[in-house]
Order: structure tokens, then C-alpha cells, then sequence
């Protein structure tokens, strides 16, 4: 089956507003626990130092107190929303918006506590939102695809060519150090990756390899270029059940038919 | 015309998140980039986290007594009381994949940390100047959240790795003392 633009948008889109529910009641939970308000974690009166004077002033009521527990649940409602358009063939235009605009609010009203997965989560929404509002031009879902496609591309390689910058992951010991940490790690992974430095050095290794060489799924034949998917969806897996970051899976993996599109695209145009 | 537009923008939108994957060019971008469009995947690297922090505080109930410089702090020391975590902001070790809403808080304090080490590396010289900053202030207000009780109060940034009972510490960041409580 080939792969089409607005069918692997539609995957990105689902997963991301999946994504946007678990992490929408998250922050729910987070509010009712008081910590966007005046004694909690992220207050208003304290962030909204690091904006304009202008800025704050239109925006607060939307990003504090009942302001912001609106916001919230209108993103959550456009999260559910989502694939309800899809299913039916409405157009999801809309609650695609929401999601981008509030994820623009959510942003800009706090920067501290946010992770890796917000960021492609960004992407993923409004490169789903952009054939939804052009509905009738093909080539805007083609361009939108092959930019998730691009993104999880640099994103791979961005992050693989830093870790050549790391003496530890150099030295084979940054996997055993990330998971001695107490929030983020795994004590029996440790445990087994100190036990056996070897098998350790090679993980590390074989990560920097795979992020490295990501660019070859573009121009291996098939199957073996889908060894770089199984290796993607392994170490997403991994990450979400040894460091409890599930976003990742979600967003990352979401992006791969974009990625299988994109890579279809490539071989196409340089004739492979 | 609107294809090509879009294909422009989001070609420029590529290109700029290529350019803030290298860090001088990365901290420039970043004072225009308030919505968060361009993203950072240098995930764990080149130096991967390892360190949980923690933040503590100690409290002096007297609002007379000067506590300006470490000597005040010593000659004073039996009325300040002892270093106490800030309980629902300790790092705790979920074993929960799909449900973990603490894990924001944490990042939190591990955001204002990696805030405060590039404010040290970018201004050596910043000194008490840091005082000024939106992260000082989410860290004094932190530590006002368990007693709105009037004093003086400090605060500190511990680092730590490893599980317990092996975990090993190190002092990151130690505040001056501030008059907080009542009518603050």
C-alpha cells in the first residue's frame, strides 16, 4: 500500500491529539491541585514577569484562574474532537486550531516543566491543520507531510550528532548515569548496565549509530530500510517504559507514516 | 500562490530548526521564539541529566535579626532552624508509565537549574544579580507555599545521583535570606 499525504497526517493528527488529552488532564489534575494558582508551582503573578506589560494584560484571562481551567477544557474538547471529524468527514479544521492556539498559550505562559514531546506535538498539529485549511489544494498536504517528515529526520540526526559532543556517551557510560537518576531512572537497568559495561557500551553506541545514520531509511531498498522504524519504535518503547516518558512514544511514533511518506517522496524524485 | 507560500514558510521553519540544534545560534533564536515554534532535539546530549535537584529551605522567625552576609547567618545560627525539603517538589521515582503528572513539577526545578547554569556561564559576574531574575523569584515563592508564617528565609539547590541509600549530594545554588510571610 503507498503511502498518501493526507492519510499519514491523519495518523500525526490522531496521536497528537491523543496526546494532548493525556497530557490536557494532566494539567487538569495540576489545577485542581492549586498549582496554577497563587500558591502553586507555576503561578501567574510570578511568570507573567518574564512578558510585556501589553501582552500580559490581553492574555491573563485566558491563561489564569478560571481563564485558563476554560482553556484547558476547550483543548481537551478539540483533542476528542479530532478524530470524531475524521471518522465522520467533517473537516477537523477547526479543532485543530484550538489545539494549535492553545498550545501557543500553554507555551507561552510557562516555558519550565515542558519536554521534548510538547515540541513535536507543535509540529505534528500544525502540519495536520494546514491541508484542513486548504482543503483543496493537494500539494500543501505533500508539503506538510514531508515537513514532519523532515523534522523527525533532524531530530534523529540533531540528537546523534550531540551526543558525539558528550564524553560519557563517548565513553560508553551515559546510559548507566541516565538511569541512576532517581526521577527519570531505572534501578534494576542500572543495576544490569553497570553489571555488564560491555553491553552497556554497545547500547550507547548503537544509539548514536542509529540516530546517525538515519538518513540512510531514505536510501536503503525496502525491508531494510524499515529496520530504522523498528529500531525507532524499540527505542521510543524503551524510553517510555524505563524512563516513564510516554509523550514520546506518542508524538515520535506518530510522525512515522509521515516519515514512510516522505521517505516514498525521495526515492521518487531521484528515481530509486 | 498559497501551496508555494505555505512551502516557503515551513522550508524557513525547517531551515531555522536545523540552525537552533547548534547551541550559540540556539540562544540567540530563542528571545524570538516566545511560542516555542522551534524545537530542541538534543535530547539527553551532549551532556544527558543525571542529576535530580531538590530544593530546600531554612527559616530565621525573627524579621529583626540581619542575616546579610554567611558571618550574620553563623552568629545568629540558634535561630535559624534546620534545612527542610519543600515536600511535593521532591523528585520521586514513579513507577507509573502512563500516569505521572509529577514529572512537570520535577522538570520544573531541573528547567529553573539549567536557566541558572546558562544565566552563570553567559554573566560570571552576575553575582546578586540573579536575584532579578524570573527564576529566583519562582524559587522564593516556592518556598513561601508551605507556611505563609512571617521570618526570614533561605533557600538551596541540592543535586543529587543515584538511588538511595548510595545517592550522593552536592550544594548547586544557596540563596541570601529573605524577609517572607505576612504582608509579603
Amino acid at each position: 500500500m503507498t503511502m498518501t499525504a493526507t492519510l499519514a497526517l491523519q495518523f500525526t493528527a490522531l496521536c497528537a491529539a491523543l496526546g494532548v488529552v493525556m497530557t490536557t488532564v494532566e494539567s487538569l489534575w495540576h489545577w485542581r491541585h492549586g498549582n496554577f494558582g497563587e500558591t502553586g508551582v507555576w503561578p501567574w503573578y510570578v511568570l507573567r514577569a518574564d512578558h510585556s506589560v501589553f501582552a500580559s494584560a490581553v492574555l491573563t484571562p485566558v491563561v489564569d484562574g478560571a481563564g485558563l481551567l476554560v482553556l484547558l477544557l476547550a483543548r481537551l474538547t478539540a483533542a476528542v474532537l479530532v478524530p470524531v471529524c475524521y471518522w465522520s468527514g467533517l473537516n477537523a479544521g477547526l479543532p485543530l486550531l484550538v489545539l494549535i492556539l492553545s498550545q501557543f498559550l500553554l507555551m507561552w505562559r510557562c516555558r519550565l516543566g515542558n519536554e521534548g514531546g510538547d515540541q513535536m506535538t507543535t509540529i505534528m498539529l500544525t502540519a495536520a491543520f494546514l491541508p484542513e485549511a486548504v482543503p483543496h489544494e493537494h500539494a500543501v498536504a505533500t508539503f506538510a507531510a514531508l515537513f514532519v517528515g523532515a523534522q523527525i529526520s533532524l531530530s534523529y540526526v540533531a540528537s546523534g550528532g550531540a551526543k558525539l559532543f558528550g564524553p560519557l556517551w563517548r565513553r560508553g557510560e551515559a546510559l548507566a548515569e541516565i538511569m541512576s537518576h532517581f526521577q527519570y531512572g531505572n534501578y534494576w537497568f542500572m543495576t544490569q548496565l553497570r553489571t555488564y559495561p560491555v553491553a552497556c557500551r554497545l547500547i550507547c553506541l548503537a544509539v548514536i549509530a542509529f540516530q546517525l545514520s538515519f538518513p540512510l531509511f531514505f536510501l536503503l531498498p525496502a525491508p531494510y530500510a524499515y529496520a530504522y522504524l523498528i529500531g525507532g519504535v524499540a527505542f521510543h518503547l524503551g524510553i517510555a517504559y524505563f524512563m516513564r516518558l510516554y509523550l514520546f512514544v506518542l508524538t515520535f511514533l506518530g510522525t512515522y507514516p509521515c516519515l514512510i511518506f516522505a521517505r516514498e517522496v525521495f526515492r521518487s524524485y531521484v528515481g530509486l | 500562490m498559497l501551496a508555494s507560500a505555505l512551502a516557503t514558510i515551513l522550508t524557513i521553519w525547517f531551515v531555522l530548526s536545523a540552525l537552533n540544534q547548534i547551541d550559540p545560534i540556539s540562544t540567540r533564536l530563542a528571545p524570538y521564539d516566545p511560542l516555542g515554534l522551534l524545537p530542541r532535539w538534543t535530547f539527553f546530549a551532549p551532556h544527558p541529566g543525571i542529576y535530580d535537584y531538590h530544593l530546600l529551605y531554612r527559616e530565621c522567625a525573627s524579621v529583626e535579626t540581619p542575616l546579610g552576609t554567611p558571618a550574620m547567618v553563623e552568629a545568629a545560627k540558634t535561630l535559624v532552624g534546620p534545612w527542610m525539603q519543600v515536600p511535593d517538589l521532591c523528585p520521586g521515582s514513579s513507577r507509573f508509565m502512563l500516569w505521572n503528572p509529577q514529572r512537570r513539577v520535577t522538570k520544573t526545578i531541573t528547567d529553573i537549574v539549567a536557566g541558572l547554569t546558562l544565566l552563570r556561564l553567559t554573566y560570571p559576574k552576575l553575582g546578586d544579580g540573579v536575584q532579578y531574575t524570573s527564576y529566583y523569584w519562582l524559587l522564593l515563592h516556592l518556598i513561601q507555599r508551605p507556611s505563609r508564617r512571617e521570618g526570614q528565609r533561605q533557600f538551596a539547590l541540592i543535586q543529587s545521583h543515584g538511588f538511595p541509600p548510595e545517592r550522593q549530594s552536592a550544594l548547586f545554588f544557596v540563596s541570601n535570606f529573605h524577609r517572607v510571610g505576612a504582608g509579603r
